[in-house]
């Protein structure tokens, strides 16, 4: 298995300031795959330079490749003055060490995967960096750059960390077996920083090309010459060309289409995310159905017309049908490595029960989220936000049925907002009638503590669509703490317990995931994207389950949604003022004490320097003021003050402010 | 059975220095090395067995195949928090009060803390990251696991491994286990293995016990060989605390770190997956300067360099070449060393340095009043000179180099090892 990481490839162009990528070897005499992207800025010589894990850089020669699939073949030549002792299980010299490639359809959701590659060009010695993570989802589909360009069909979605400089490079499974090329992720917020989204090209697609990027060529994708439309739940041809592949095979319009290259087919969308994983001229096996007549025929793809300075595509697509390479061989000795982290049951139990949600999208917040289903009824529980602020407010659930959504009620503290789900889209005119959804339950605290593993499954970036699983994150419980936090420049109302985890779930569309446990028992749902006050980061967290219980008895009794205790009342009062003259960033001194306050009583003197509150560190007076805004008369203020060298705890119980 | 199911991979030992002969570069053998080391020593037979059935208390039925591999997450989750168990009580709160961060260096505004330390010796001696004291607090106090406060006195920075060291009034602490690491000589690299398992633990946000993420050793090796590389996810929140094994002993210590200087840098990057970690032999070769009071300040020689290419090995790397010194600062260690403008360095302490990433990765290791052994090219002779690096301020103005014609496609390097 160490054998992972000899093959993978630290990719550099001629310049030494360009942006690099990774690769990684698949053959001993030097072949090689990366993403188009990568060696994009070497077109004009074909020429760069991929430095192995052994420290030494090889030159490397661009061959084919796809520029659609963001896909490309080089060839390393080996460094002279090769190692002429390799230690064992090295690669002689002269020859590398290539990957074996696996079977990336039998790749499931919650595998253990990992990513090599060479990300932020960290490895000075071409050692990759490795990260680990499971599978968040398969079969994804990620648009294009511009235009037909870098698409990213049918792939593999990671939560290893994926960053930029990983481009290119090998996502291995447990056994050391390649499965796919690493090529992007989804940034967002943090500018090119990983958040738990990065995106295979599966090596199933990637060995369609490889004859003809090996031959050099600019290899362009397959096209049937015709256009599938969905109706109900059918996918019928809707157009055809006159020459095309699909009237070859004698498809007429209104054929229902059922099977391509070995796939079910259930929409228009999810054949065109199956297509692109064919090159020009495969044959592919189609199988369509005319009354109540299925027909199976094969037929070779005509080509989607690609042009790139320099290369030229297959005139007569001959290479589509010619040998892959020959494998390289399987793992030396296979360890029965456990590729189920045990955590595909609780994904599917958590899948079912939560639902994305569509809404407004208004100024720079995202129109889109989720949220999790409480009540077999069609109750979602899910983050209060503007989102919900939109006229048609559409829930779609696990199986792709799209509900109305209402919201119930609003919690202003809580920043969590009650939805009822009401009839399916398609059937309006119907009378209504109850639904019966799979629920979690919400009553019951779920036993967790730090260290469990905990998954988040919702929709960030809106990755899935329709009845598409949604994503899983996996992380453990980090602890808990109480939320003090800010939403863009304002306090988070919310400061009551949270669950911190350590998957990123700060991310556009995560707000309302659900947080399970390894048996997919609700342990809370995930809120609005807020900034830690005392690390100053996006912070990753879920109100717990009991929160959530005390949230749907808010909502059952149907109180006035519970104002924040200390915004409710105001803030109590302390009588402490410190030195405010000048500049908000300064110590906190004590300036003065008023004369038969809280503070007064517990003993606060002048001079005294506040080091803490609560527990919470103050750093500036401004630290102190904010604090001290959120607590109301009656709570307890407890003070670390600094008095010449000593250290003293005071407590105070505010009070009403007084009456003047 | 249940033990072989836990195989993982183990990445490469260290290939990168060029010096090691063959024979004693490590090659990890082919090994089942479960990310947690040997996982016997944790989970005795009974143990697993109370799991399983465990697993099957849920509140939905479970297929056998599920249940093992269940168990073996759960396995996994005992695992961790065992580990943290053992050195939480080593890791302290430190507060901040006062001071204002630096404008240079980075956009990220520090948070309001706390923040974390590791307790260093019984005696009261506390390691944190620099990043942590970047607003230069007027008073630091450190809060350990028991509720206990004290003020914190700050002894020494390494500007280096971004390291602090404070101070305590205080006996009797609790040291955690630090790695062992390897006799002098030998690759002290082999005693953490990439895809071993990792935890991190912090008291950034607050509260008794430390939050924890965990991940695995992704490289080794990084940042010019002073760091460890994990995907835990490292944030201010853990920045200062220690990353360890599943035996719940120090790997080493977490800080934000990137290309460029200053305590800020690398903070972009946190919870990426990309995290560094000054390991247990870096930390040694650090503390007891920091201890003593003495702070690490990088050492530089006070050149400009300009890459020239060399037409004798146009297949030696990506714009490979001479290096030429174009600028010499007066004064400057390298005045003090007879160093002239024109000289074309050739290697560093007996390694070469074909290119400026070399140069860079061999002397930014190196602290102001180390001595370099310097071999340059000059007029067709190589000379041996040695050289006492210095800090910026003790660096004279550098005069503008005329721009060689041939020197022209690469800017030259300013200011800069």
């Amino acid at each position: 298995m160490a054998t992972a990481a000899r093959s993978v490839v630290c990719i550099f162009e001629d310049n030494p300031a360009a942006a690099g990528g990774s690769g990684v070897i698949i053959t001993p005499d030097g072949y090689g795959l990366t993403n188009f992207h990568v060696v994009a800025g070497m077109l004009k010589t074909r020429r760069g330079w991929g430095g192995t894990s052994d420290g030494r850089l090889h030159r490397l020669e661009v061959l084919g490749v796809d520029v659609t699939g963001d896909l490309a073949m080089f060839k390393l030549t080996p460094a002279a003055g090769s190692d002429p002792h390799p230690s064992e299980g090295e690669a002689p010299a002269g020859s590398f060490t290539p990957a074996p490639l696996g079977d990336s359809d039998t790749v499931r959701v919650g595998d253990w995967v990992f990513a090599m590659g060479n990300p932020f060009m960290l490895a000075e010695d071409y050692t990759p960096t490795v990260t680990h993570g499971i599978v968040s989802g398969t079969n994804r589909y990620q648009f294009g750059a511009q235009g037909n360009t870098l698409v990213y069909t049918d792939c593999i979605q990671v939560d290893a960390s994926i960053n930029p400089g990983n481009s290119g490079g090998p996502l291995f499974d447990m056994n050391g077996r390649l499965i796919g090329i690493n090529g992007r992720a989804s940034f967002e917020q943090r500018g090119r920083v990983n958040v738990g989204l990065g995106y295979a090209i599966s090596i199933n697609q990637v060995k369609r090309f490889i004859p003809g990027l090996r031959a050099g060529l600019l290899v362009e994708h397959g096209s049937l010459g015709a256009t599938v439309v969905d109706i109900g739940r059918r996918v019928v041809f809707e157009n055809m060309l006159e020459s095309s592949p699909a009237s070859a095979a004698g498809i007429q319009i209104g054929d229902r289409l059922l099977r391509f290259g070995g796939r079910d087919i259930h929409s228009a969308n999810q054949f065109l995310n199956v297509l692109g994983t064919f090159p020009a001229g495969s044959p592919v096996e189609i199988v369509f159905e005319r009354g109540h007549r299925a027909i199976t025929r094969t037929m070779r793809l005509a080509r989607v017309p690609a042009k790139l300075e320099g290369f030229k595509s297959d005139p007569d697509l001959s290479t589509a049908e010619s040998e892959p390479l020959p494998a390289a061989p399987p793992p030396a000795s296979a360890p029965a490595a456990e590729a189920d982290s045990g955590f595909a049951l609780a994904f599917d139990i958590a899948n079912r029960r939560t639902v994305k949600l569509y809404g407004a999208a208004i100024g720079t917040q995202h129109g889109y989220q989720s949220g999790v289903i409480v009540a077999p009824d069609g109750k979602v529980v899910t983050a209060l936000s503007l989102v919900l602020e939109a006229g048609n407010l559409r829930a779609v659930a696990h199986d792709g049925t799209v509900y109305r959504c209402e919201v119930l009620h609003r919690d202003d503290y809580r920043q969590l907002a009650l939805l009822a789900l009401s009839g399916s889209e398609g059937g309006d005119d119907a009378p209504a009638r109850p639904l019966q959804m799979e629920a979690f339950e919400a009553t019951k605290p779920a036993p967790v503590q730090p260290g469990d593993w905990v998954l988040a499954v919702g929709n960030p970036f809106k990755v899935a669509e329709g009845e598409e699983p949604l994503s899983i994150l996996k992380g453990i419980v980090s602890g808990r703490a109480s939320l003090a936090a800010f939403r863009g420049a304002q306090p988070f109302p919310y400061i009551g317990e949270v669950i911190l985890v350590d998957a990123v779930t700060s991310s556009p569309g995560s707000a309302g995931s659900a947080l399970v446990d390894l048996h997919g028992r609700l342990v809370g749902v995930v809120g609005e994207m807020v900034n830690s006050r005392q690390t100053n980061t996006l912070l990753n967290y879920a109100l717990p389950v009991e929160e959530i219980s005390a949230f749907l008895r808010d909502a059952q009794s149907a109180t006035r949604p519970s104002d924040s205790p200390a915004l409710a009342a105001g803030p109590g009062y302390h009588g402490i003022q410190l030195s405010t003259i000048g500049y908000r960033r300064q110590l906190p001194f004590v300036k003065s004490v008023a004369r038969g306050s809280p503070a007064e009583a517990a003993g606060v003197r002048s001079d005294d320097l506040v080091i803490s509150a609560n527990g919470t560190a103050i750093s500036q007076a401004a630290d102190f003021t904010e604090l001290c805004a959120r607590l109301r008369s009656g709570e307890t203020l407890a003070l670390v003050v600094k008095r010449g060298e000593q250290l003293l705890t005071l407590r105070l119980i505010l009070s009403d402010p007084p009456k003047r | 059975m249940l033990m072989r199911g836990l195989a993982f991979i183990t990445g490469q030992g260290c290939r990168c220095h060029d010096h090691v002969p063959a024979h004693r570069r490590l090659a990890w053998p082919c090994l089942s090395v479960p990310p947690w080391g040997d996982a016997r020593k944790h989970f005795k037979p009974f143990a697993i067995a109370a799991i399983a059935a465990a697993a099957f208390s849920g509140p939905f039925p479970l297929a056998l195949a599920q249940t093992a591999a269940l168990s073996l997450s759960q396995a996994q989750q005992e695992s961790f928090r065992a580990a943290a168990a053992k050195v939480a009580p080593s890791v302290v709160a430190i507060e901040t009060v006062g001071g204002s961060q630096p404008t240079a260096g980075s956009t990220f505004i520090a948070g309001q803390g706390p923040t974390t330390g590791l307790i260093y010796s019984a005696d009261g001696l506390i390691l944190t990251s620099a990043f942590n004291l970047v607003r230069k607090p007027s008073v630091i106090t450190v809060v350990l696991p028991d509720g206990r406060r004290f003020v914190g006195e700050l002894l020494a920075r390494d500007e280096l491994r971004q390291l602090a060291m404070l101070k305590i009034d205080a006996a009797g602490l609790t040291t955690p286990n630090w790695i062992k690491t390897q006799p002098d000589g030998a690759e002290p690299a082999a005693a953490v293995r990439v895809g071993q398992w990792a935890i991190a633990l912090g008291r950034g946000f607050g509260g008794g016990q430390p939050s924890i993420s965990v991940g695995i050793i992704s490289g080794l090796n990084r940042q010019s060989g002073l760091a460890l590389q994990t995907d835990a996810k490292l944030s201010p929140a853990n920045y200062g605390g220690p990353l360890i094994d599943l035996d719940g002993q120090v790997i080493g210590i977490a800080v934000p770190m990137g290309m460029g200087s200053g305590e800020m840098a690398g903070v972009e990057l946190y919870d990426s997956g990309i995290g560094f970690v000054i390991p247990a032999w870096e930390v040694t070769k650090s503390a007891a300067a920091l201890a003593i009071g003495h702070s690490l300040r990088r050492g530089l020689l006070g050149v400009t360099i300009e890459q020239i290419p060399t037409a004798a090995a146009p297949d030696d790397g990506p714009a490979r070449g001479g290096l030429r010194i174009s600028g010499i600062g007066e004064p400057s260690p390298a005045q003090r060393a007879g160093l002239q403008k024109g000289d074309v360095i050739v290697a560093i302490d007996g390694r070469p340095v074909p290119s400026y990433p070399h140069l860079q990765r061999l002397l930014r290791p190196r602290a102001a009043g180390q001595r370099v052994a310097l071999r340059v090219r000059r007029d067709q002779e190589e000379i041996d000179v040695r050289v006492v690096l210095a800090v910026p301020e003790d660096i004279g103005s550098i005069p503008q180099p005329q721009t060689a014609p041939e020197a022209e496609q690469t800017p030259p390097h300013r200011n800069a090892p």
